[in-house]
């Protein structure tokens, strides 16, 4: 899936460093899932894809660089709703591209997977690219773990936001999106 | 899978009603209480009887300063005296599919501070 600025594709061995590298940033390392730290290289590949069903990177079309990534992981399709983690190389923060990247996710899993619900962890000093999302209804914050992790010493409050499919399905963004990348294919 | 820190059996003269574990205990300064009762209200009863100590026990063994639980619609109430503290964190709306029809899970928290005040138990980290 494309769109102008980005391709959203399956990751492959060969995007492990770049992975790697971005979870290794001092920025994201205190995340929800290496609550131990972060695993050595070698055994990174087993992590990363521990209770995983899919992951897919956000690539620059014009730079080639991977700019994040996200995961949809603890997929119940019993229950029918997964959780999704989303990564931002340090030099792409706060330039949209993985918020770009989430809505190629939502398409694709949406229309691949027999999801009601998917929802994200997000600690304190992220959320805010999820608040437009949340502003518009697209995505609700269906509550807040107050100091739920110690990040840098200081106790911090985790999010827990949900996209449902019926929402995303309804959703005014979801056809801009896709018309938007109508015109590039 | 989960793994658990600390766990108990919860038993009465009639033989063992319940277990309850903590999980997720880490630098967090927080942990999981999961409880779980045999399906009898003289179980549930017998559970609610000694959930201050067992609550007690949970914030003494971890040193920990809150304590989370999860619950979904159908579960019994087996926090008893302590119920009116836990906070309502976050609320999934139908989020398990169980006996065929969809139930909301929700995630509440106990404050150390507001347990210790409300109850008068000096909890004793072990060491």
């Amino acid at each position: 899936m494309q769109t102008s600025r980005s391709v959203f594709r399956a990751v492959t061995p060969r995007d492990y460093d770049a992975l790697y590298a971005m979870e290794n940033d001092p920025d994201s390392m205190s995340t929800w899932r290496y609550k131990s730290g972060m695993p050595p290289p070698e055994e990174y590949e087993a992590a990363l894809w521990r209770q995983t069903e899919a992951i897919w990177v956000v690539e620059g079309r014009d730079s080639g660089r991977l700019n994040g990534y996200l995961q949809l992981h603890d997929v119940d399709l019993r229950a029918q709703h997964g959780w999704f983690s989303l990564y931002a190389a340090p030099e792409s923060r706060g330039s949209g591209f993985v918020m770009e990247g989430l809505m190629a996710f939502c398409e694709i899993v949406f229309d691949q997977w027999p999801l009601r619900w998917i929802y994200a962890h997000s600690l304190e000093q992220n959320v805010h690219a999820f608040e437009s999302g949340v502003r518009r209804g697209d995505a609700v914050r269906l509550g807040v773990l107050e100091k739920r992790m110690i990040i840098d010493g200081r106790p911090s409050d985790v999010h827990v936001i949900g996209i449902s499919r019926e929402s995303w399905m309804n959703s005014r963004l979801r056809t801009r999106f896709n018309s938007l990348r109508a015109r590039i294919d | 899978m989960k793994s658990f820190a600390a766990g108990v059996v919860i038993a009465g003269p009639e033989g063992d009603v319940g277990i309850a574990a903590l999980s997720d205990v880490g630098g967090s300064g927080s942990a999981m209480l999961d409880i779980w009762s045999i399906p009898d209200e003289h179980a549930h009863r017998r559970i609610e009887e000694v959930i201050v100590e067992l609550i007690a026990s949970a914030f003494g063994v971890s040193g920990i300063r809150s304590l989370y639980h999860e619950r979904f619609e159908g579960d019994p109430w087996l926090l008893g005296a302590t119920e009116p503290l836990w906070r309502t964190q976050v609320v999934f709306p139908e989020f398990a599919s169980i006996d065929g029809g969809y139930e909301t899970r929700t995630q509440r928290v106990l404050w150390r501070s507001e347990f210790e005040a409300t109850f008068h138990q000096d909890v004793e980290v072990l060491p």
